[in-house]
């Protein structure tokens, strides 16, 4: 029958529609993704990471906004261009001279199908951010909880570098006190006539 | 060993070689006024990490 095309076109023409929930859904996750990035680059900046190459959390983060751009962008070309998929489905009701209940039924199960692949595309992208979320709340909590005045578990990056001068600092006054110590002993020994002039290197 | 612990070792280190500085210098300034050392001594700054060659018995 001539309406099966007309019933294909109708329900791939319906496609986006059934899929706008996915697509707000990347958008959202999208946001989310982009949310946690930012807390990421705050907690490396905090503990002084923030070079390249960057922690696993990144990694993550950038494959995940990748692959939801992605999910974006394919959805969003569906309306002009169909996927090979349902042009396939609409050609072949084209050219079939019946409307079989077998052929709806196999456009119906398409059709389930590919809704399902792109939400468990979706789930996965979703499950992936609330795992990265979930273990940067506990860095930023343990974080909090080190900054406090009497913790002394984690060091900010200035109290590193505060510490390293302090360290450094130290070390010169010890070799100034050695350098002393032993030039003005080498010249009591050398008045004291308990240097052999000739045979000490220093005095060459 | 916590860097608490390292800066207070560090921190020894410096007291110790300090107080043997002031020692030296002590030592130092004793034989300057000594009237029995003919030579007055003169400060000799370290210029090679090479052991000094001692002219005293045994070495």
């Amino acid at each position: 029958m001539a309406d099966l095309a007309k019933i294909v076109e109708t329900l791939i023409s319906g496609i986006p529609g059934l899929l706008a929930g996915g697509a707000t859904a990347a958008t959202t996750l999208l946001a989310f993704a982009r949310d946690l990035k930012k807390r990421l680059t705050d907690i490396e900046t905090r503990l002084g990471s923030n070079e390249e190459p960057r922690t696993g959390f990144s990694q993550t983060l950038w494959a995940a906004d990748e692959g939801l751009k992605r999910l974006r962008r394919d959805l969003a070309a569906w309306e002009d261009d169909p996927p090979e998929w349902a042009k396939r489905l609409v050609s072949k009701s084209r050219s079939s001279s019946t409307m079989g209940v077998d052929h709806m039924l196999e456009v119906e199960q398409r059709l389930d199908q590919k809704i399902r692949t792109f939400n468990d595309r979706i789930k996965g992208y979703q499950d992936e951010l609330e795992e990265v979320s979930g273990r940067l709340k506990k860095i930023e909590h343990a974080i909090e909880e080190d900054e406090k005045p009497d913790s002394g578990k984690l060091i900010t990056r200035s109290e590193y570098e505060k510490d390293s001068r302090s360290k450094a600092e130290e070390l010169l006054r010890i070799r100034e006190s050695l350098a002393t110590a032993n030039g003005l002993l080498r010249g009591v020994m050398a008045a004291m006539g308990y240097l052999d002039e000739k045979k000490d290197p220093r005095t060459r | 060993m916590s860097i608490e612990q390292e800066k207070n070792a560090l921190r020894a280190v410096r007291t110790e070689t300090e107080a043997l500085s002031a020692l030296a210098k002590s030592f130092f300034a004793a034989v300057t006024d000594d009237p029995r050392i003919k030579k007055k001594p003169e400060f000799r700054p370290v210029t090679s990490l090479e052991p000094l060659k001692l002219k005293l018995q045994g070495t």
